[in-house]
Order: C-alpha cells, then sequence, then structure tokens
C-alpha cells in the first residue's frame, strides 16, 4: 500500500513537471528514461524474476519499433494499431526465444539470446527491401489520438508526446507489478531458486518461462512502438547487442526481482551519459566501472543497499 | 495405490531404471534402500513426473499416470520432497510453505488451515515464520520441506533421503515426524540409504540394485540388520 502511494505521487510530480519546467531538453530525457523503464521493468521479469539471462531486449525493442514502421508504411496503421501491433510481434518472437530457454539454462541460455539478439540486429541491417536497412524507416507523429471518433488528446509536441510516454510507462509498470506478485511471479521466484524443485511442487516450469518470455518481450515491442514514433523514424543501430547489455545493466544496478530496482537502473543509466556528456570518451569506461563495482560489491543493487540501509 | 511395473527409464540416453516394479498399498510406509546411484531417487522423480519414463507402467489409484504432467501429479496427490535443495532458500519460512499449496489457489481457508496444522507439527518453523528458509538448519529445512509437501494435501508422500547430511539427533527428530505422519494415515514412499532409519518407520522394504528391485521383504522383529547390509552392498545371496 505504501508503495502504492509513494507510486501514485511519484507520477503525479512527473505528470506535473510539465507545467514548471519549460525546457524541451528535460522533458527528452525523461522521455528517454521512460521508454527505457519499460525496457528495463519488462527484462525484470524474465531475468529478476525468472532468473533466465536474455541479452534480447534490444531485438525486441526494435521488433516493435519495426513492427510499427512497416505497418505504417504497408497498412497506414496508426498509433492505436502499431501499438497493440508491436506489443504481439514482440510478444510472438518472446515465445520463440522461450522455446529453447526449455532445455538451455545459465550461460547457455544466455549465448543464444546474444545470438537471437545479433540475428535481429543483421536482419534489420542487411534486409534492406523490407526494414530499409542503415537508413531505416520513416515513422509518423502520433498525432490525433481518437477512441470511437471522440479526439482524447493531440500528440505533436516534445510535451505532448511525454505526457504519452508517461501513461504508457505507468501502464507497463502496473502490468509488470500485478505479473510479479500474481500466482505467475512467485513460479517464477520459484522456478529461479532451483527448478527440479519448483517442478517438484508442481509448478508448470514450461508454461511459467514461456509467459515470463513472452511477457518481458511485450513490453520491450510496446517501448519500441513509442521511440519509433518519438524519433518519427527507425534506424538498427538503437537496437543494437549494446542496446540489450544496458538494459541488462539497468536490471543488474538497480536490483533484480523489485520492479523499482529496474525503474531506478533506468534513470542511472540514462541520465548517466547527459551528465557524462563532457567525458563522452570515457562513458563505456565509466560504464564499465559501474557495472564491474555493483556486480561484486551490490547483488543486489541500488535496492538491495537501500534495503540493507533500512534494517541497520 | 501405487504401482510400478518394469519401468525404464533416466536421464537422455543414460539409463538407470532398468525395469523396476514395485507397490505402495494405501495407508503403509514402504522404503527402498540401495546404495549410491542405484536409481532410487530417480525412481521417485519418475513417479512425479521428473525424469523420462521409456517403458513400463505407473499406476496411482487405477489410472496409468506416466503421460501426466508433473504439475498435475501434485494436484492427483502425489508429492516429492527431493534430496539435497529442500527448500527455496531466497523465501520465508511462510513463503515455502505457501508455495507448497500453489495448486490449491482456490481453497484459502483450507489452506490457512493447513498452515496452522504445520505450525502445531512443526513449532520450531513457526517460531522462524519470516526467517529466510535459506538461514534454516538442515534439520529445520527438512522439516520445512516435509511441511511444504503437506501443504499440497498429498496422498502418498515421497521422501528422498530425509535423513542425508543431518545429525543423528536430528534424524530422530525427523523419523518422530514422519511417524507421526504414518500414524495419522498417511501413506508414505520412503528412499532411504540409512538401514536404521528405514527399519524403524517402513513396514516394508525393497532394496534397489542396478535399477531394479533385487530384494524385497516385510519388516518384522525377524529382520536382520546385517544380513539386509549384505544385500544392500551387492555381496548378499542374489
Amino acid at each position: 500500500m505504501r508503495a502504492f502511494l509513494i507510486a501514485v505521487a511519484v507520477l503525479a510530480a512527473l505528470a506535473l513537471l510539465p507545467l514548471a519546467v519549460a525546457g524541451g531538453y528535460l522533458l527528452h530525457v525523461l522521455v528517454v528514461i521512460f521508454i527505457f523503464v519499460i525496457l528495463a521493468v519488462g527484462l525484470d521479469l524474465v531475468m529478476g524474476y525468472c532468473g533466465q539471462y536474455s541479452f534480447a531486449q534490444g531485438a525486441f525493442y526494435g521488433i516493435g519499433a519495426y513492427t510499427a514502421a512497416i505497418l505504417h508504411r504497408d497498412l497506414g496503421f496508426g498509433f492505436w494499431q502499431t501499438l497493440p501491433s508491436g506489443i504481439v510481434a514482440a510478444g510472438l518472437f518472446g515465445l520463440l526465444l522461450g522455446i529453447p530457454s526449455l532445455r538451455l539454462s545459465g550461460h547457455f541460455l544466455a549465448i543464444t539470446t546474444i545470438a537471437f539478439q545479433t540475428i535481429v540486429y543483421l536482419l534489420l541491417t542487411q534486409w534492406t527491401s523490407f526494414t530499409g536497412g542503415q537508413y531505416g524507416l520513416p515513422v509518423p507523429k502520433v498525432g490525433a489520438l481518437t477512441l470511437f471518433g471522440w479526439e482524447l488528446f493531440r500528440v505533436e509536441t516534445v510535451r505532448d508526446f511525454y505526457f504519452l510516454a508517461l501513461g504508457c510507462m505507468a501502464a507497463a509498470i502496473g502490468v509488470a507489478w500485478r505479473l510479479a506478485h500474481s500466482r505467475i511471479g512467485r513460479q517464477w521466484q520459484a522456478i529461479q531458486d532451483d527448478e527440479l524443485l519448483a517442478r517438484a511442487i508442481g509448478v508448470d516450469v514450461t508454461r511459467g518461462k514461456l509467459v515470463a518470455f513472452v511477457a518481458s518481450a511485450g513490453l520491450a515491442g510496446a517501448a519500441g512502438v513509442l521511440l519509433a514514433h518519438y524519433l518519427q523514424g527507425v534506424s538498427p543501430d538503437d537496437f543494437a547487442i549494446w542496446t540489450s547489455a544496458t538494459v541488462v545493466a539497468m536490471v543488474l544496478a538497480g536490483g533484480r526481482a523489485s520492479i523499482v530496482g529496474p525503474i531506478l537502473g533506468a534513470v542511472l543509466f540514462t541520465a548517466m551519459p547527459e551528465v557524462l556528456r563532457s567525458a563522452q570518451s570515457y562513458k563505456l569506461v565509466i560504464y564499465g566501472v559501474v557495472m564491474i563495482l555493483v556486480v561484486s560489491f551490490l547483488p543486489g543493487g541500488i535496492v538491495g543497499l537501500l534495503r540493507r540501509e533500512r534494517r541497520a | 495405490m501405487l504401482a510400478l511395473v518394469d519401468v525404464v527409464g533416466g536421464y537422455g540416453r543414460t539409463r538407470i531404471l532398468n525395469g523396476i516394479s514395485f507397490a505402495v498399498p494405501a495407508g503403509k510406509v514402504v522404503a527402498i534402500l540401495g546404495g549410491n546411484g542405484t536409481g532410487k531417487s530417480t525412481a521417485l522423480k519418475a513417479i512425479a513426473g521428473l525424469v523420462a519414463v521409456d517403458g513400463g507402467s505407473i499406476t496411482f489409484d487405477g489410472r496409468r499416470i506416466e503421460a501426466v504432467p508433473p504439475h498435475r501429479r501434485i494436484g492427483r496427490g502425489l508429492c516429492l520432497v527431493p534430496q539435497g535443495k529442500e527448500v527455496f532458500a531466497a523465501m520465508s519460512v511462510e513463503e515455502n510453505l505457501l508455495m507448497g499449496a500453489f495448486h490449491r489457489s482456490g481453497d484459502r481457508a483450507g489452506i490457512r488451515a493447513d498452515l496452522q496444522g504445520c505450525w502445531d507439527r512443526f513449532p520450531r518453523l513457526a517460531q522462524r515464520r519470516t526467517a529466510a528458509a535459506g538461514s534454516l538448519s538442515g534439520g529445520e529445512r527438512q522439516m520445512l520441506a516435509i511441511g511444504r509437501a503437506l501443504m499440497s494435501r498429498p496422498r502418498l508422500l515421497m521422501l528422498d533421503e530425509p535423513s542425508a547430511a543431518l545429525a543423528p539427533k536430528v534424524i530422530g527428530e525427523i523419523v518422530e515426524a514422519v511417524r507421526g505422519l504414518a500414524a495419522a494415515g498417511m501413506t508414505i514412499l520412503l528412499v532411504e540409504q540409512n538401514v536404521s532409519v528405514a527399519l524403524e518407520l517402513a513396514s516394508y522394504l525393497y532394496i534397489v540394485r542396478d535399477g531394479r528391485i533385487a530384494h524385497e521383504r516385510p519388516v518384522g522383529p525377524d529382520v536382520d540388520l546385517e544380513d539386509l547390509r549384505a544385500f544392500y552392498l551387492g555381496a548378499g545371496p542374489s
């Protein structure tokens, strides 16, 4: 209950922020943070809760984004159609990647997800006739959002998009929270702890893992659709392995299996490059050092540290 | 209640069960004895559905169950307490117990009553209700694992070496707990390496060697411990 109230307060503050801040730059950074929060919270389901290492979140993000771009190009879809399509397309690929997880675990599964990520990236760059190759594809602004003929909201400026992204992020966090704290969430934690024991007490491990992969990929797909409309275009480099690794870092640094952790991780890792703009050439080094420090000294991430402080 | 007939199975191509047959009548405690690697744990896993069965039949309550997925078998009343990794270390004692009642999601009142039953049966667990299961001692962990299995309301409880790696005094406590369950009418299939634990609890013994039953006999006052040991080590008459 307390967590819920804090969440509502934070969301309300974020919703009011554009009234106080005129600058588009801060809103832009926040939009990017919101999108990465969706990615990280999604990955937390499969990696944090279910314990299946996936380095393919960037690929699902790309599948969502390109689904939006291609369906707009070929069928003239608008945001209301691209959003569910992107979620479904990414979710289906999530199901596909979930299948090897039924037989592989640990490093072997991680390698498989890296291979999947690489294949998707290669398709995005090389299958030029379908994906536009390195030039990518254009995507329109979201424009008017109508429901049953009523215009709800017009998304033209960064500020408008800020509200849309905020709403999507809130919905994604809500979905992830519900999943993680329901029966399936408990199954995931049992699978993560010990698969054989989970099976022995009657957890349907196959279903549990597949649901985790699909939910995680679906959320990444939603993030991809948002990004495509926000940038008004897609290009492959946003969906390379580097993105996947960053999302993994967000979840680990923030604190896995906590929902809040990945949110903090997404804020940290999205804000850091902005703050470090002057130290651009050292960015990768700083990322790496942060990662190593977190994994060595803070296995529970930021959230683990906060919990320890509270107990002490 | 449970009958295995000529069950063949193992992990992938590695065959461990070579036509094992045994039966567990309702309300009895049956023990399977055998050395390391003879297939006794694998037999339990086959019954629980955790190991592939390539031949033979497993019948529970008169129905074949080889094709029933493991998560359905628990709903029918088959529950295994595996050896080695007994509890979900990161979860609390109470969460572990609730995981045991996982497939009974609609039955809140029943789950609450069974949870209370568990605290009554194992007062030491009640004291450590909120502790992480990973912080428990070996004996407490075994109790928790048995308690968690009971939360599934099993009709056949399978225990895989409950005495493994425990101090003699703690083994005594576990034996007492299992005896209590048996006295209340629970059907129990026990796999053991510890002959004296098996003799204390079971009314019928099977000895496994090379993935099949090498010897079987009821437990009575005439059981010769040395004889059994000889069987079990593979040196006895066959």
